[in-house]
């Protein structure tokens, strides 16, 4: 049998399965369905049917940027960079897509921020803080604010070199730490000694000695006042004998201003007398007035029913 | 077998497939019994066990984000790695084994009876009726397994992260949009697509040439498996090359 004819014996045996046609069909419809469906979803994840406005931030660096990453306003995302470009001064032009719906947050006033942390993607963040200024134009640009973690790492790494080598320097011998050290250490071990941390402060146990002498001989100079105050025929004897003496004179004085109290209230019954002895005198006028008015009125009477006598003088008592 | 031939074949038998006789009523039958038949034996294990698979890696990877305290860079992650290079690539494996096996069985077969096939003769029938249905039925095979499973996946990430509610569609799609960039879909389409290509012709193609020489047929096929697998590879680190460079 030469190579490459066919045998006609070899023919391949013909599966059977129900709805075999059908079955695929699904299969495939499924798959190219899942498909589409898949395309259509992302591209609509990725904004192509969504109804944007264009916003242009500038900055002096496009590191960490990459298109699709968002634009958070209180840590929604409203936008998405479409693309960073170098403009002819030489910065960045990040362009940004924000959704229609979503840019009622942007204002003219508002400010926005590029922040690089250590770990992560570099975030773009707008802030408004007064909604009631008029919204972002179409096409509006704006200068970025850029915070970057990783740029204070150089910043960190010399003050930290500085500091460092202070630490080598007040670690160094002779440096004024180790001096202070040393200082230390021989009070320590002074303070070691038979009269503690007397010693230690004073410098030696001689000087704690002429203290403690000192101690002695003041101690002994108190007991001596003590009995010179308190002691028998001493100063407090005298001073309560002096007191003794003024608390009888101060109990005479008060018998002698008790008199005088007396004499007062006698003063004062006399003086009330001679009130109510002016108040009679009062009455007594009253009296002697109404009298002679009486009698001057008998005396008209009698003057109007006598007429010959003419002489109408009265002679007063 | 050179890798040239190897591919010179490979493109024979694709522009067979391509061939409008292929798809007349009565082969038409023979290759959706065909279709039925791989698929049916392979999607539902798959499924199954990709869905287990997801499950998994996806907890692993949520968990430990979470506990780094980078829960935000979780689903980005879990998508690009199950959906856009892990699902694939275990889908062309899997497809693999069962094409390469059968293959395996069919060329014996053909072997035992002492036939021999040319791919100069378009219109033999093992060729039309056998291999190559059986090489739409596993493109189609990588492909539906690529695609069903990787929607699961999408699924369970969701259900997962934010749990059976709606309120986070907006987020996670959000998160979708991020991850498939434009070149991203571009590579992974391309890339299933050439898997689905390479697992369904190369164990073909080298069950082809041990029929015409037999003295080798037993090196060929497992050198066949080989050279899958060093494609799949290659497929593979291009599109990864593709993606992140």
């Amino acid at each position: 049998m030469e190579p490459n004819t066919p045998m006609p014996e070899q023919t391949a045996p013909v599966l059977t399965i129900r709805y075999a046609g059908l079955k695929a069909t699904a299969l495939l419809v499924l798959t190219i369905g899942l498909i589409v469906a898949f395309v259509l979803y992302v591209m609509s994840a990725r904004g192509v049917f969504e109804e944007t406005q264009r916003l242009v931030l500038l900055t002096d660096n496009s590191e960490g940027i990459s298109s699709g990453m968002d634009l958070t306003f209180s840590g929604f995302p409203i936008g998405r960079v479409r693309r960073a470009e170098l403009a002819d001064d030489g910065n960045v032009r990040i362009l940004i897509d924000v959704a229609r719906k979503d840019a009622r947050w942007l204002r003219t006033s508002s400010v926005f921020t590029m922040e690089r942390s250590l770990v992560g993607d570099t975030k773009i963040r707008a802030y408004s803080g007064i909604l009631a200024d008029p919204p972002l134009p179409d096409g509006a640009e704006r200068t970025a604010l850029r915070g970057d973690a990783s740029e204070q790492i150089p910043q960190v790494m010399a003050t930290m070199r500085d500091l460092l080598a202070n630490l080598e320097r007040m670690s160094a011998d002779g440096s004024p730490l180790n001096t202070s050290l040393d200082n230390v250490r021989s009070v320590t071990e002074r303070m070691k000694g038979r009269y503690g941390a007397l010693g230690g402060v004073l410098g030696s146990d001689e000087n704690a000695k002429k203290v403690f002498g000192t101690l002695d001989r003041a101690n002994a100079l108190l007991e001596k006042t003590d009995a010179r105050l308190n002691g028998r025929g001493g100063v407090m004897d005298d001073s309560q004998a002096a007191i003794k003496q003024l608390n009888d004179l101060l109990r005479e004085s008060r018998d002698s201003l008790k008199k005088v109290d007396a004499v007062l209230v006698e003063a004062q019954a006399i003086a009330a007398n001679a009130k109510v002895a002016t108040t009679d005198l009062g009455t007594l006028r009253t009296e002697v007035d109404a009298s002679v008015r009486k009698a001057s009125q008998l005396i008209d009477e009698i003057n109007s029913k006598w007429p010959f006598a003419r002489d109408t003088e009265v002679k007063l008592p | 077998m050179g890798w040239w031939r190897m591919l010179h074949t490979s493109a024979m038998l694709l522009a067979m497939v391509l061939s409008p006789s292929l798809y007349a009523r009565e082969s038409r039958r023979v290759l959706s019994a065909r279709i039925c038949l791989i698929s049916g034996q392979i999607l539902p294990r798959f499924i199954l066990l990709s869905a287990l698979v997801s499950i998994v890696l996806i907890h692993i990877v949520v968990v430990t984000a979470q506990s780094y305290g980078l829960s935000q860079y979780a689903l980005g992650m879990v998508v690009r790695v199950l959906v856009v290079e892990l699902l694939p690539l275990s889908a062309a494996l899997f497809v693999t084994l069962r094409a390469d096996m059968a293959a395996h069985t069919e060329f014996a077969e053909i072997q035992k009876r002492g036939g021999r096939l040319s791919l100069v003769d378009v219109g033999s029938e093992p060729i039309r009726l056998s291999i190559l249905p059986r090489i739409i039925a596993n493109t189609v095979a990588v492909i539906s397994l690529t695609t069903i499973s990787g929607a699961l996946a999408l699924l369970i990430a969701y259900l997962r992260v934010y749990g059976p509610t709606p309120w986070g569609i907006e987020s996670f799609t959000r998160t979708v949009g991020q991850v498939f960039e434009p070149v991203v879909i571009l590579s992974l389409g391309l890339k299933t697509l050439l898997f689905s290509l390479a697992v369904a012709t190369i164990p073909v193609t080298a069950g082809l040439v041990g029929l015409h020489n037999r003295e080798h047929a037993p090196v060929t096929v497992p050198q066949g498996t080989v050279r899958l697998f060093i494609m799949l590879i290659v497929i593979e680190v291009c599109s990864l090359t593709a993606e992140f460079y």
